[in-house]
């Protein structure tokens, strides 16, 4: 591109890329500086595509991260994968708004209620599969206690079963808790129904009187509690069987 | 220190859907602004981020580990918008002379609103308005190729290798995309668009 001078003017392709910082020819700059048509309208050009950013893209709602989780999980279970929330058990970052009292809830139940070891040695496996692992073995070890609470619950006196369902309570809150939070709606509801009933035991009389108890054992039935509890155990402790993954 | 992507790539091939999460929550806010930049609508933008990161995880078997998790992924989510936008204008006939006779009337409202005055468009919403009509009027192609560049500041190459063209076919769809953007502006703005501001001045 010459004017009647002779003189090459720079493109608008070569302009173009000259303001990307894409290659351009040689002596470009240079002319640039010496000759006004061209720096006029590489301003020009320059105005124009400061315009463009003025498109600006808008911020998504805070939680978006969250929600495209969901949504992609929603779309490809798989997603979900087996071990894919227990790690919030132990970090449960969204639970710590009371305290990191949940925080310490789970330290110490893993610290002095975990009487499972779990049977991994491999010192080569991920952390974070060992982590998953004592988590499936507590809450595992968690629903057989609980599991043979409700079994116990006959015509006796519920002395004993008070102190034990006392103890199951705080963890259990935990758990339903966490199980909620990430979407895991059957196992919550199974934790929910166990609650009520270590909540009713653990505020149960002394001496209960007969039609207590029984009131007591319709509802576990009712529900199926026993049932669910020994499936979902079940399912935890296949879980555990499975080999543990190494790190390459 | 946080894990690397390569790592969590490599977690996730090895089936921890965890550490999957972490790529998306650590990329598809990114994602997301590339994406509505490309469709022009927040609902077609979540839709691409969502497929993005479906494909990217479906695929992660093909990812080359040479490459970056953050250009794959956004090369994903570029090819999905493309499509999109093809699909989009090839719906129905009509539908396709309504958005034609709604893009003019557009831009002739904001011809209409006034005389034509640099400085209201540069403050106000018109200069947006007039940036869309532009993104509105290129092909689905030169957008993405023109976002890619323009927003993103990808080399044409690395665009190239993204939408499966030649560097210079790449270029060219940059070109004509600028050339859209300009001849909007000029319309509004008035004058010669090869002209300074001072020179349509006068
Ligand atoms: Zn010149």
């Amino acid at each position: 591109m010459a004017d009647e001078s002779g003189i090459r003017h720079i493109t608008e392709e070569e302009m173009i890329c000259h303001y990307y910082g894409e290659e351009s020819p040689g002596g470009l700059q240079a002319h640039l500086d010496e000759c006004r048509q061209c720096s006029e309208e590489f301003s020009t050009l320059k105005r124009a595509m400061a315009a463009v950013d003025s498109f600006a893209a808008p911020n998504p709602p805070p939680d978006f991260e969250e929600r495209t989780w969901r949504a992609i999980v929603q779309r490809d279970g798989s997603l979900a994968g087996r071990a894919a929330w227990w790690r919030r058990l132990l970090f449960p970052k969204r639970l710590m708004w009371a305290g990191g009292l949940a925080a310490m809830v789970i330290g110490a139940f893993l610290a002095g209620r975990l009487s499972i070891t779990p049977r991994v040695t491999e010192t080569a496996a991920a952390p974070e599969a060992v982590r998953e692992r004592l988590l499936v073995a507590a809450l595992s070890d968690h629903l057989e206690q609980s599991e043979r609470l409700l079994l116990e619950i006959d015509n006796s006196e519920l002395n004993d079963e008070r102190q034990v369902a006392e103890n199951l309570l705080a963890a259990n809150r935990l758990y339903r808790q966490t199980a909620a939070l990430e979407g895991k709606s059957s196992l919550a509801t199974t934790l929910d129904d166990l609650e009520r009933v270590l909540t009713d035991v653990a505020h149960a009389p002394d001496r209960p009187t007969a039609a207590q108890v029984r009131q007591l054992q319709a509802r576990i039935e009712d529900q199926q509690l026993l049932f669910k509890v020994q499936m979902l155990g079940q399912r935890l402790r296949q879980l555990n069987q499975q080999p543990i993954e190494r790190k390459g | 220190m946080d894990v690397s992507d390569a790592a969590l790539v490599a977690q996730t091939q090895a089936g921890d859907g965890n550490a999957f999460r972490v790529l998306v929550e650590r990329h598809s806010r990114k994602i997301y602004r590339l994406a509505f930049r490309l469709t022009g609508n927040e609902a077609d933008a979540e839709d691409v981020v969502q497929e993005a990161f479906l494909k990217a995880y479906r695929n992660l078997g093909n990812f080359n580990g040479q490459s970056q998790f953050s250009s794959w992924i956004y090369s994903i989510a570029s090819n999905h918008a493309l499509d999109l936008l093809k699909s989009r204008k090839r719906r129905p006939v009509q539908s396709l002379t309504e958005e034609q006779e709604s893009s003019g009337p557009q831009l002739t409202n904001l011809l209409a609103s006034g005389t034509p005055d640099p400085e209201r468009l540069a403050s106000g919403n018109e200069m947006r308005q007039v940036i869309v009509v532009a993104l509105d009027e290129m092909t689905p192609q030169e957008r993405v190729a023109f976002t890619l560049r323009h927003f993103e500041g990808r080399c044409m190459e690395e665009i190239g290798a993204s939408l499966q063209l030649t560097t210079g076919a790449t270029r060219n769809a940059v070109f004509r995309a600028v050339q859209k953007v300009r001849r909007a502006l000029h319309l509004v703005e008035g004058g010669p668009p090869w002209r300074t501001k001072a020179e349509s001045g006068t």
